[in-house]
């Protein structure tokens, strides 16, 4: 008489070898993806990080936004440092400014001439900056290849002559 | 009633002794199915043995392949996964330069804050 089958198993503990090769692939699996993670993050974010520690990194990502050589970029670079000097004494007269319309506010409780006054300190050196800013604009402008300059204007227009746009106006590539 | 019998005599009688009763026929395979009723009442939960018969058959046929699978998929997804991140922190470090930049020309974007 022939027994039917009966389903032995090969191994004496199948429950802990299976839980064993489960959990060592596992834990491979995920080293592997961990390891692959950090590897794709170093390397590709290695050349910006470089960027980003620089002491001149704003320039840096000037000169590769619009793609500068080096004698554009030493232009570039010659015109930036003199204007940042200028972009200073700009921005203490407007901290004057403010604060002297500031105080002239908190004196009187109608306008008065003092008060026109500043304001119209306030709007004068607004202007004044905006221009100079706007010359400043154009100098780099006329650096860069046309249709980089073309691009650049079109970018420092809509983030500095047109406040108030949302960052995501700019066209930056 | 007791019968007081010597040892020899238990011998004796014992040694005569011989079962008349015979196995019923289907008495062997009956104590199979006996025990495969017993074994398939103690089952294991169903993802258990789905596992159990992915990972014994392959661990039996070819564990290094399995590894390498599992290893490979790990790759996969760490490398998408990482190349994903990458890209979306060099986009976020490129604004953040744009708006360096624009900052060090706008003096009105210079004054701190009080």
């Amino acid at each position: 008489m022939s027994s039917p089958s009966i389903p032995i198993s090969g191994s004496p503990h199948p429950k802990t070898r299976v839980l064993f090769v489960t959990v060592a692939i596992l834990f491979a699996t995920i080293a592997a993806g961990f390891g692959a993670f950090w590897l794709c993050t170093f390397f590709g974010t290695a050349d910006l990080r470089g960027v980003s520690s620089d002491r001149d990194a704003e320039l840096v990502w000037l000169r590769r936004e619009f793609r500068l050589t080096d004698s554009q970029f030493q232009r570039v670079r010659a015109l930036h440092t003199a204007y940042a000097e200028k972009c200073d004494l700009m921005c203490q007269r407007i901290m004057n400014a403010n604060a002297a319309l500031d105080a002239a506010i908190s004196r009187n409780r109608r306008v008065t001439p003092e008060i026109q006054q500043a304001m119209g300190e306030v709007g004068r050196v607004q202007q004044e900056c905006q221009q100079s800013m706007l010359a400043h604009i154009y100098e780099i402008s006329e650096q860069m290849d046309p249709s980089s300059g073309e691009r650049y204007l079109e970018m420092m227009k809509q983030r500095i002559i047109q406040p108030g746009l949302p960052s995501n106006t700019a066209v930056s590539q | 009633m007791k019968e007081d019998l010597s040892d020899s005599e238990l011998r004796e009688k014992l040694a005569a002794w011989r079962i008349e009763a015979g196995l019923p026929q289907d008495f062997q395979q009956r104590v199979w199915k006996r025990i495969a009723m017993r074994d398939a009442a103690d089952v294991d939960p169903p993802w258990l043995i789905w596992l159990r018969s992915c990972l014994i058959s392959a661990t039996q046929t070819s564990l290094p392949r399995l590894v390498l699978t599992a290893i490979a998929i790990g790759l996969l997804i760490g490398t998408t996964t990482g190349v994903v991140e990458a890209s979306r922190w060099n986009s976020a470090t490129w604004s953040r330069l744009e708006a360096r930049y624009v900052q060090s020309i706008d003096p009105y974007q210079r004054i701190p804050s009080s």
